[in-house]
């Protein structure tokens, strides 16, 4: 849970490619997965996206869809090279396009079972 | 050895409303408050406070490893059970090996976790603690509080290396007064019981006899001062005590923030202090004082050693121009007043 929480990829010790979330085998070289962890700078571009309208969230969506209305859903291109499904905030549907570049943040994703869902969102990175 | 602040950070969520909107809606509002900071539906004390402590490292490039404390204080701690503190840990990604702690129940509760970790690394127990304060309160609609309960973040890094506000001591009162500010257990809305004039005697004193006890400590009076920030209580009020006390008005002024934000809880006290922090110049000397409603307050009294700057982008005056207005009905929704589950 610390590793979602806190972005931290695992580098493959054989070809060097940074693997997000952790699985048995290297994404890219496909070898049993030995690794040094290391800290994702948050930071990347969007590579596709869209938009949850309703009847369009899973259940535990469901409130947030009926709340806020429609949200924007990006897959992102960390530097480091690892993908990540996550939704958009602190932006409007419209300003979304391939490329943009983006920062994470902390937010709550979803309540289950009493318990809060925390993890990673993205907002349009600042200039800085 | 002597510890001190390191470094500070601060988080104001995007989202504001308006005083108009409250008088739109009620017909009144609050007399001090002109704007406000709202959490959005998937922020809570917790993510600002993450929010907060990354900006504090970014700017004191600090690297977390050397982190060996987080102290968390909120009157809003999403758990009642279950340590908060560890959440915004993780997120930070510090060592398995951090001290942790929530502090909670009181406004002046980021005092708390400020002198706590001031402890840790002065007892010398520890190199470096992180002191996290966020808070969000919640109080029904037509409560005498609401309109004036903000949401926002704050964090310092407290060392013994790089210090750039050294701590010269701390002077705390307690008191006991029933009905200002309360939440009973169970109880999700922060109340009060309408007794104006008592209470305004009770914080009067307290606040009074603190700050006069931390310049007596500190064998300093008001001229010797170069700012006083007094947080847990209204802009007004605590304009008309620094004058009673004998601080000029542009004092006071550095470390004030309710107008543009509200009433920010637990978060005010290290709020206002890095507000000040940001731009205040070496060799300056300040006072910290934070109220509690019906507890007490804690005082700090300040010598500057060097300066504080945020990164680019991520200073207090950055994050209080980055807004999106609100109107009450989306108000109600994100706070999930309506329709929440």
């Amino acid at each position: 849970m610390s590793q979602r929480y806190a972005l931290i990829g695992a580098k493959c010790k054989s070809c060097g490619a940074v693997n997000l979330p952790l699985g048995v085998n290297c994404l890219k070289c496909g070898k049993v997965l030995e690794y040094e962890p290391v800290k994702l700078s948050g930071r990347g571009k969007i590579y596709c996206f869209t938009t949850i309208s309703r009847g369009g969230a899973p259940p535990e969506f469901a409130t947030q869809q009926k709340l806020v209305g429609s949200y924007p859903v990006a897959v992102v291109e960390l530097d480091e090279g690892p993908k990540m499904v996550a939704q958009m905030i602190d932006c409007k549907a419209e300003q979304l396009r391939i490329g943009l570049e983006v920062e994470s943040t902390f937010r709550r994703i979803y309540e289950d079972d009493g318990m809060i869902r925390y993890g990673t969102k993205f907002r349009p990175a600042r200039s800085s | 050895m002597q510890a001190g602040i390191v470094g500070c950070g601060v988080y104001i969520p995007r989202l504001r409303i308006k005083r108009e909107e409250y008088q739109r809606v009620w017909g009144y509002s609050s007399r001090w408050v002109e704007e406000k900071s709202v959490a959005d539906f998937d922020e809570d004390s917790i993510t600002m406070g993450v929010e907060a402590a990354s900006n504090a490292l970014r700017n004191a490039k600090v690297d977390v490893s050397e982190i060996d404390a987080v102290y968390f204080a909120s009157t809003s701690p999403p758990y009642a059970e279950k340590q908060n503190a560890s959440t915004i840990a993780a997120a930070l990604g510090c060592r398995s090996a951090t001290a942790t702690a929530d502090i909670t129940s009181s406004t002046k509760s980021g005092a708390s976790a400020l002198l706590s970790c001031l402890d840790f690394v002065g007892s010398g127990r520890g190199r470096a603690g992180l002191a996290v304060a966020a808070d969000c309160p919640l109080s029904a609609p037509t409560g005498a509080l609401e309109h004036q309960l903000g949401a926002a973040g704050a964090a310092m890094i407290v060392g013994a290396e790089r210090v750039g506000g050294l701590v010269e001591g701390s002077y705390s009162i307690v008191s006991e007064s029933l009905g200002e500010r309360f939440r009973r257990d169970g109880q999700s809305s922060v109340t009060s019981v309408d007794l104006g004039p008592y209470y305004e005697r009770a914080l009067e004193g307290v606040v009074t006899s603190c700050v006069i006890g931390m310049m007596e400590k500190s064998h300093r009076s008001p001229k010797d001062y170069d700012w006083l920030v007094l947080q847990g209580l209204d802009d007004g009020k605590a304009l008309e005590l620094s004058k009673k006390l004998g601080f000029e008005e542009g004092k006071m002024a550095r470390g004030m923030i309710c107008a543009k934000i509200g009433d920010v809880g637990a978060a005010s006290p290290l709020l206002g202090l890095s507000k000040v922090l940001e731009s205040a110049l070496p060799k300056e000397v300040g006072i910290l004082c934070s109220y509690g409603a019906g507890g007490g307050a804690d005082a700090l009294s300040l010598a500057v050693e060097g300066e504080m700057k945020p990164a680019n982008g991520y200073g207090y005056e950055d994050y209080l121009a980055r807004k999106e207005y609100i109107d009450y009905t989306t108000y109600l929704k994100v706070r999930k007043t309506l329709g929440g589950s």
